[in-house]
């Protein structure tokens, strides 16, 4: 909570802020949570003037309630979906009679959903990414988590024509590997195009949690002084790859104030996602899971607390099975899809493509 | 949403010594000065408090100069082209063993991490050692023309066999400067570089340190970035092994996967700051299966993660 200043309570004078200081009130919720007469039998200050300072102080603070329907509103003008620029071979999905977007109306879905093809990731994610949300890909080293990050980052900002920022913490961004992608799917590019494509897409490299903070402090700073220009106004989808290898160095033993950059790492993303509706995406690694319970030998890192930031968790696990390596992508959080659904996906030259649909569902 | 203090580089017994005087967020030491901040510190530590906070909060008035060019930018970004050019610049290690180059894209890449694992005996030490030669090849040649740090922690650095590996590296690029069909005005290019490209030359570009403990390798890490102000040329750094100083004296197996995550993160940082390619040893660990009794199989130990490729070396 904020110190208290003359500034943020307007009424009070310097010497009354003094004299409150030397009494133990120090910040705005030492102010708003004390007893006003102990208070005013200390200080002097006129009981009734304290709670009516306390009363606007209060007021100042409080959120706003919303209307649903302005909510809703402001909420469309940004929403959008893209596509994981996941590639189909065997099947192409019909997604027109596809009930998924309950909530609007029938021509809003049409025009949300003519851009969205529904593939293989795509599909486990019911469209793709959402605006607003936190989605996080948990695998274990190999498994191919950069590899889909490349594949959103390029599609976003080639399909959808949109800014990224891609925050890399572990030098995994290639460019030569994003051009590649970007001549798998476009055979002919002239250097213009290919300069247009990549320079939508900034990389932020951040070794360390003090670092990844700033990072993403000054993006929001740059969201928040809406600045005029097409960087900020564009910018729809932010992608930390990998956060777990920032986070966990400074997590577990004895270490208090990891936690407590954790939680402050997850508040900026909830953030960012929420008030100022980007696609969030995020990587995390795995540790090994003992219990029996699980029906994956491995687990998400950083623990339960970090289980509750991202709004869809996406569990990517390798299968070898003689030469050929399987990998299947299964959803075990979300709020909009059925859980412990499975797709099977392969990575070659031209990035993600989708493989037939997996028998056991 | 305000910025809370703690979110900042900045000790705990700041931190502390800040929030008892009621200063919790970013915004409340917007306007104070060292002086009013009067928190029983010393008035320089009060500035470089107020320093910290400030240079990352307010990060365009410091670089007003340049302002119409960055001001597009979140300070730090690149933009994906610039990378894609930046790595083309690049080059690559070449491991003088053509399968190995193709499946590496050309050679051990420049700004990655890259792990070798594999069984006792297996030739990690040797592909290191080779790597730490090879980085040192001419310009001339299509090489990197830098030199090689070699982290020896397993006391496996035998430096007669790099005078070796030097003397036939050596003798290979004497026979490509004869053989290959160049103009004349480039091969005296390459027998002027090959005066430099000698056993002796070879050598004192290697810096050997030898680890002891894991304490020492950590240390190293952090000693390291001044190191590598200092020898600009150098373009490797080998580590061989990562895994042994961390396979014994471990009671905390949690504070051994954050040791080495924070080392993990500081070889990377080195990577891609200083242009360097990192190449980490790695030993392999047995695994047996719950699932399929009796089967058991090799993996690499630690379970490190942040590697960029990872090269499983088999007989």
């Amino acid at each position: 909570m904020n110190r208290l200043v003359s500034l943020s309570c307007g009424s009070l004078k310097s010497d009354q802020l003094d004299v409150l200081r030397s009494n133990g009130i120090k910040t705005v919720a030492d102010f708003i949570s004390c007893d006003v007469e102990s208070l005013a039998q200390k200080t002097s200050i006129p009981a009734k003037e304290i709670s009516s300072i306390q009363s606007i102080v209060i007021a100042q603070l409080a959120a706003f309630p919303l209307n649903g329907k302005d909510y809703y509103n402001g909420l469309m003008t940004r929403f959008s979906i893209f596509s994981t620029g996941c590639k189909n071979m065997y099947f192409k999905a019909v997604f027109v009679d596809k009930e998924v977007l309950i909530y609007y109306s029938r021509r809003q879905r049409q025009t949300l959903l003519t851009e969205v093809k529904f593939f293989s990731l795509d599909e486990l994610l019911d469209g793709g990414l959402y605006t607003g949300d936190v989605t996080e890909i948990v695998g274990a080293a190999g498994t191919g988590k950069s590899q889909i990050c490349m594949n959103i980052t390029l599609s976003t900002s080639m399909e959808a024509k949109k800014y990224v920022i891609y925050i890399d913490t572990g030098g995994s961004f290639c460019g030569e590997r994003i051009k590649q992608l970007l001549e798998g799917c476009k055979a002919s590019l002239d250097d213009e195009e290919i300069h247009k494509i990549l320079s939508r897409i900034s990389v932020i490299q951040a070794f360390d949690i003090f670092s990844m903070l700033e990072a993403l402090e000054s993006v929001r700073q740059r969201l928040v002084s809406e600045i005029e220009d097409e960087k900020t106004l564009q910018l729809r989808l932010v992608i930390v790859d990998c956060l777990a290898a920032v986070v966990s160095p400074v997590l577990g033993g004895q270490q208090i104030h990891g936690h407590s950059l954790m939680v402050n790492l997850s508040r900026i993303l909830k953030s960012l996602a929420v008030e100022h509706s980007l696609a969030v995406v995020i990587t995390n690694n795995v540790v090994a899971d003992s219990s029996w319970s699980s029906p994956f030998s491995t687990k998400p890192a950083l623990g339960p607390t970090w289980g509750h930031v991202p709004s869809t968790r996406v569990f990517i696990q390798t299968q070898t099975e003689g030469s050929e390596t399987n990998r299947i992508a299964t959803i075990t959080k979300s709020s909009r899809q059925k859980l412990h659904l499975s797709r099977a996906f392969c990575i070659d030259h031209g990035g993600v493509r989708s493989q037939a649909k997996l028998t056991s569902e | 949403m305000q910025r809370e203090l703690s979110t900042f580089p900045l000790s705990p017994n700041y931190l502390q010594k800040l929030s008892i005087a009621g200063y919790n967020t970013a915004e409340d030491l917007k306007d104070v000065s060292p002086i009013e901040l009067n928190l029983s510190l010393e008035r320089e530590e009060a500035l470089r408090i107020i320093q910290t906070v400030r240079s990352t909060t307010e990060p365009q008035q410091s670089s007003k100069t340049n302002q119409i060019t960055s001001s597009n930018n979140v300070p730090g970004s690149k933009n994906a082209y610039d990378i894609l050019l930046q790595e083309q610049s690049y080059g690559s290690i070449v491991t003088f063993c053509e399968q190995l180059d193709d499946m590496l894209g050309g050679g051990v890449p420049v700004g990655k991490i890259t792990e070798f694992c594999g069984a006792p005996g297996i030739g990690k030490t040797q592909i290191g050692i080779q790597l730490a030669v090879d980085v040192q090849i001419p310009d001339e040649f299509g090489g990197l023309n830098g030199e090689a740090i070699y982290i020896d922690t397993e006391g496996s650095f035998i430096v007669e066999r790099v005078v070796d590996i030097a003397a036939a590296a050596v003798k290979h690029m004497e026979h490509v400067a004869h053989s290959s069909e160049i103009d004349e005005t480039e091969r005296s290019l390459q027998t002027e570089a090959m005066r430099n490209f000698q056993v002796e030359n070879i050598l004192s570009k290697i810096y050997v340190f030898r680890c002891h403990d894991y304490m020492q390798l950590i240390a190293l890490s952090h000693v390291l970035p001044d190191f590598l102000l200092e020898h600009s040329k150098v373009k490797l750094i080998v580590v061989d092994s990562i895994a042994f100083q961390f396979r014994h004296d471990f009671d905390d197996l949690a504070l051994r996967t954050r040791l080495l995550n924070g080392l993990a993160q500081s070889f990377i940082k080195m990577a891609c700051e200083n242009q360097l390619a990192v190449v980490l040893m790695n030993q392999m660990t047995t695994r047996v299966k719950t699932s399929q009794l009796g089967q058991s199989h090799l993996i690499p130990a630690l379970g490190l993660q942040t590697c960029t490729s990872r090269l499983h070396v088999k007989k």
